[in-house]
């Protein structure tokens, strides 16, 4: 073969899914192009700028509205069987699939996972969040709000009669909302702390700089808020049927799609076996009005939900207890189209986005995997083992439990 | 394909102050060659994809400081072709598998099955064969049709170890294509 035969063959080898794979790219590229803020372009030497009267300096580009998610087709393999692990996933967590931060609630406190897969303790903390830029993280501990640094240094605390639970640090960090007796807020130093309702089984924080929460109140209607007016922006209406429990809240990223995650409790078991209660994925626009419904029956539980960084594509978890399958699977924004990214034995959870939005990390307990899926369309899975003992380090015999995902944030 | 340097100037100039036309205008002429070179070195469609797009990311970031006076491609194809090679190098550190344990949705029925693969033709599998290394040298030299020194220069190697490569690279092909003839 000489080089000429070979440039021939080289050159007219045809690949599959070129044309796809560059309509892609081309909408991620864009939406980066779009956001990125122009730096104003350096002086050259005068003897370069001969021909130029004026400096270059660049007009900060308008940032557009976010574009919509795509979601493209998945390439698909048949599994006869879900399986139980990834066999070729790395031993242990070397590196990020991308940039940014993660914090992992253990049953030995948070941790902090760099891009390089690092990992610092933060100390013996409960549960822990994140600030919205990642500078700070806010943490629970017996009846003890803390906020600290995320090398662990301690910047504040609060004390209360009963046990803190779930702080969730507003868009602007200025607020932070938590559970203690009540839905409360305090303010991010620390400061102005007060009770704006009763129990509240899921609460989030809107998107934008104005203090707005979501929450779930006791019978199962969703009530958003102005958190430091107190002002009802909106409430579900009651529908006089058994209560219902909602599990969970997310915003898009837009603050325009609520996502609601319910279940409705039965009047009576079904027969003599008990059977889950129906599951469903509520959307409502920004105003309260219903989007759509996703049912999922009674043989479903859903685990967690969370919007694509973009658009109003979502991905949830869920788990299907007759034949011990979970799942991870993503609704198309404009659709409501279902796709199935992933399938194994037991349990996924706390499915989370990467700050740019290209991968879906999901914890795999039954196998102790960390899964990161790649974007719909470009089929890819990084797995890595070991994931118990990576946040457990003294528990032996394969006694360490299983960590929450907390949070993916800026790099 | 590319355009005339006189229209590539002017898309990053165009770029530069914030069109985003100009900027598909620069992605659409570099994109098919960015694509075929990661694909040719990683043999992994969804791994090219994400290569070639992080490379035109990271051109974005960059945007700004880029010397119009020069061509984007090699700028480019640089990022390209190293991000692909450490890839292939890193692959099995990362514990990453393909599309196996991907799953189509059930939603609308029909049937499920593997997907077609992309080495539909014998120099893509031929290449396959061959170290992350000897094929980024082959697919620099001739799909993207840089000089062995210009080659050299890219990959900050010595025009010694290219010239070999390519050398080695030819030869092996060569075998596999000698083996098939009937």
């Amino acid at each position: 073969m000489n080089d000429a035969e070979l440039r021939r063959l080289v050159r007219r080898a045809s690949l599959t899914e070129e044309g796809e794979a560059g309509l892609r790219s081309w909408e991620v590229v864009r939406a980066a192009f779009e956001e990125r803020e122009p730096a104003p372009r350096r002086r050259h030497h005068a003897r370069a700028l001969a021909l130029a009267a004026a400096a270059l300096a660049l007009v900060a580009a308008t940032l557009s509205p976010p574009g919509r998610a795509l979601v493209g087709s998945i390439r698909a393999a048949v599994a006869p069987n879900a399986p139980t692990r990834i066999r070729a996933a790395a031993p242990a967590l070397f590196s990020l699939p991308t940039r940014g931060r993660i914090l992992v609630n253990s049953s030995r406190g948070p941790w902090v996972v760099q891009a390089n897969g690092s990992r610092r303790r933060l100390g013996p903390y409960g549960e822990a969040t994140w600030s919205p830029r990642g500078l700070y993280v806010a943490a629970t501990r017996g009846n003890t709000l803390l906020a600290l640094e995320p090398d662990g240094d301690v910047r504040w605390s609060l004390a209360r009669p009963s046990p803190v639970r779930r702080p969730r640090w507003s868009p602007s960090g200025y607020r932070i909302a938590y559970l203690s007796g009540g839905l409360r807020v305090v303010a991010g130093n620390g400061e102005d702390d007060r009770r704006l309702d009763g129990p509240a089984e899921a609460f989030a924080w809107r998107p934008g700089e104005r203090h707005v929460l979501a929450y779930g109140d006791r019978y199962g209607r969703v009530r958003v808020r102005d958190a430091d007016s107190g002002a009802w922006l909106w409430r579900s209406p009651g529908n006089g049927r058994p209560a219902s429990s909602l599990r969970g809240i997310e915003w898009s990223a837009d603050g325009q799609r609520l996502l609601v995650r319910e279940r409705t409790v039965p009047a009576r078991p079904d027969g003599r076996r008990f059977r889950l209660p129906p599951q469903r994925l509520v959307l409502y626009d920004g105003r309260g009005r219903l989007v759509r419904t996703l049912n999922l029956g009674r043989d479903r539980e859903v685990g967690s939900a969370a919007f694509a960084r973009r658009g109003y594509g979502f991905a949830y978890t869920d788990y299907e207890p007759l034949s011990n399958t979970g799942r991870v699977v993503l609704v198309d924004g404009d659709t409501g189209a279902e796709r199935i990214l992933f399938r194994g034995r037991g349990r996924l959870e706390d499915a989370t986005w990467s700050p740019d939005g290209r991968w879906l990390l999901a914890g795999w307990p039954e196998a102790n995997q960390w899964l990161f899926l790649r974007a719909p369309g470009v089929g890819r899975i990084a797995a890595v083992s070991g994931i118990a003992g990576s946040f457990d380090p003294a528990a032996g015999g394969g006694g360490a439990l299983f960590p929450q995902i907390a949070g993916w944030c800026c790099p | 394909m590319a355009g005339s340097s006189g229209d590539e100037r002017a898309w990053i100039r165009g770029a530069q102050r914030g069109s985003a036309s100009d900027l598909e205008a620069l992605f659409r002429a570099h994109w098919p060659l960015a694509y075929r070179a990661a694909h040719l070195v990683v043999h992994d469609a969804a791994a090219a994809e994400d290569i070639a797009q992080e490379s035109f990311l990271a051109a974005i970031r960059a945007l700004d400081r880029f010397d119009r006076k020069r061509p984007f491609g090699p700028w480019l194809h640089r990022i390209v072709v190293n991000r692909a090679i450490d890839w292939a190098r890193a692959r099995t550190l990362r514990g990453e598998v393909g599309d196996e344990y991907l799953v189509e949705s059930a939603v609308g029925g029909g049937g499920l099955g593997r997907r077609e693969s992309a080495y539909s033709e014998p120099v893509v599998e031929a290449l396959a064969a061959l170290s992350p290394e000897h094929r980024a040298v082959i697919v620099l030299r001739h799909l993207l049709e840089y000089t062995p020194g210009e080659i050299a220069e890219l990959l900050e190697l010595p025009r010694g170890t290219v010239n070999s490569r390519l050398r080695r690279g030819l030869d092996e092909l060569g075998e596999h294509f000698g083996e098939e003839r009937p």
